[in-house]
């Protein structure tokens, strides 16, 4: 015995107590056959789908509605991002306008990010807004000098409108840029 | 029990694990009822909760089966079943940490009469029975106090009296390893036990 076992002799025998603890009576009698159930049950367990296993499971239930919830909610999203019904009116009849006067193809518009909105497009929802969406693209006569600008922002709209166009406030703001200047400096048409 | 015999790998062993591979579940009653008694104290003696240690040792028993086409022979099959039992256990009590219930087993006969303990007690109280129901209150809360780790080494090594050898190959690490987490463990018991081991 060395020196480290005299060192904790009061300990070993202290846990000798530990030898004497002993499970109910009959629990060793009985230990065998709940080991056979076990393994029976585990062999039909196993034996089974994946998919009544996975129903098995405690918690299944609660995991399968959140996961029914979750997929509504995305299949809601993607569709309100595809139908183009489900985004504001005003910003789409803008692109329009912008179009034609631009001489832009309306279908040249940003793709879609989803929720109905474009790419580039904080478009203001308010006719009035401070911010409104205006095309980049300069007028079609800015560096076309046979072609005549219009003589000054009018509110008869100058070219085919769509079936259903109607001028309104925040149209008015989408000619604002076109400065009667611009009817001086174009060269006079013969 | 305490003794380690744990080198039971006889001819008769490896038939009868040989016969559980194919299926036999009466060659595996066999080996149940052949380990049920230590692989169970050595669940008991981790959880200091019977309740627990029975569902861990039918689950290791369960489990075993399960895997038993995996066991090649390099090793016992009780150094193989406890390494199943060791990991399952600590597994089981890192998950439970919070909620460390003890549900004691009852003393056997013997104890008042262990002469170790008779002289441990014997000059605190006149009313032995209830002096060794605390003490082995002392002693458990004392364990439970210990990692899993550390705890298992003492349970295997100074309760149930296996080797350091032995109890690297199931814990899967060196001698040198199971020694030094021995060491820190009774240290770590002794002062948790001062007033008994004055």
């Amino acid at each position: 015995m060395g020196p480290e076992q005299d060192k904790f002799e009061a300990l070993r025998r202290l846990l000798a107590l530990k030898r004497h603890e002993v499970p109910p009576p009959g629990f060793f009698h009985d230990l065998p056959e709940r080991v056979r159930a076990g393994i029976r049950a585990d062999v039909a367990e196993r034996a089974r789908p994946w998919w009544q296993r996975l129903a098995a499971r405690p918690g299944w239930r609660p995991a399968l509605a959140g996961a029914c919830a979750l997929g509504g909610v995305v299949g809601v999203a993607w569709k309100a991002g595809l139908d183009p019904g489900a985004r504001p009116a005003l910003p789409a009849r803008l692109a329009e306008a912008t179009a034609m006067v631009s001489g832009t193809p309306a279908a040249t518009a940003p793709p879609a990010l989803g929720f109905g909105l474009r790419l580039g497009e904080g478009t203001p929802e308010r006719a009035d807004s401070v911010n409104p969406h205006l095309s980049s693209a300069p007028p079609p006569w800015l560096f076309r000098p046979g072609l005549r600008a219009p003589a000054r922002a009018t509110h008869e709209v100058p070219y085919s409108a769509p079936p259903g166009f109607r001028w309104g406030p925040g149209v008015v703001e989408r000619f604002h840029y076109l400065p009667v200047e611009f009817e001086t400096n174009a060269p006079a048409m013969p | 029990m305490a003794a380690s015999d744990s080198g039971t790998d006889s001819g008769e062993e490896r038939a009868l694990v040989a016969r559980a591979q194919e299926g036999d579940l009466e060659a595996y009653d066999t080996l149940v009822r052949r380990y049920q008694e230590r692989l169970y104290a050595t669940l008991y003696h981790m959880t200091s909760n019977h309740e627990d240690a029975a569902d861990l040792t039918q689950e290791t028993f369960v489990k075993a089966f399960r895997a038993l086409r995996t066991f090649k022979g390099d090793a016992g099959f009780f150094t193989w079943l406890y390494r199943i039992a060791v990991n399952k256990t600590i597994n089981f009590l890192k998950q439970r940490r919070h909620r460390g219930q003890v549900s004691l087993n009852d003393l056997d006969f013997n104890a008042e009469n262990d002469p170790d303990l008779v002289a441990l007690i014997s000059d605190r109280t006149p009313r032995r029975e209830v002096s060794l129901r605390e003490l082995q209150e002392r002693l458990n809360m004392a364990l439970q106090r210990l990692s899993e780790e550390h705890r298992m080494v003492v349970t295997l090594h100074d309760i149930q009296g296996l080797k350091h050898e032995e109890i690297a190959a199931m814990m899967h690490c060196n001698v040198g390893t199971v020694r030094s987490r021995l060491f820190y463990a009774r240290q770590q018991l002794q002062a948790y036990l001062s007033d008994w081991l004055k």
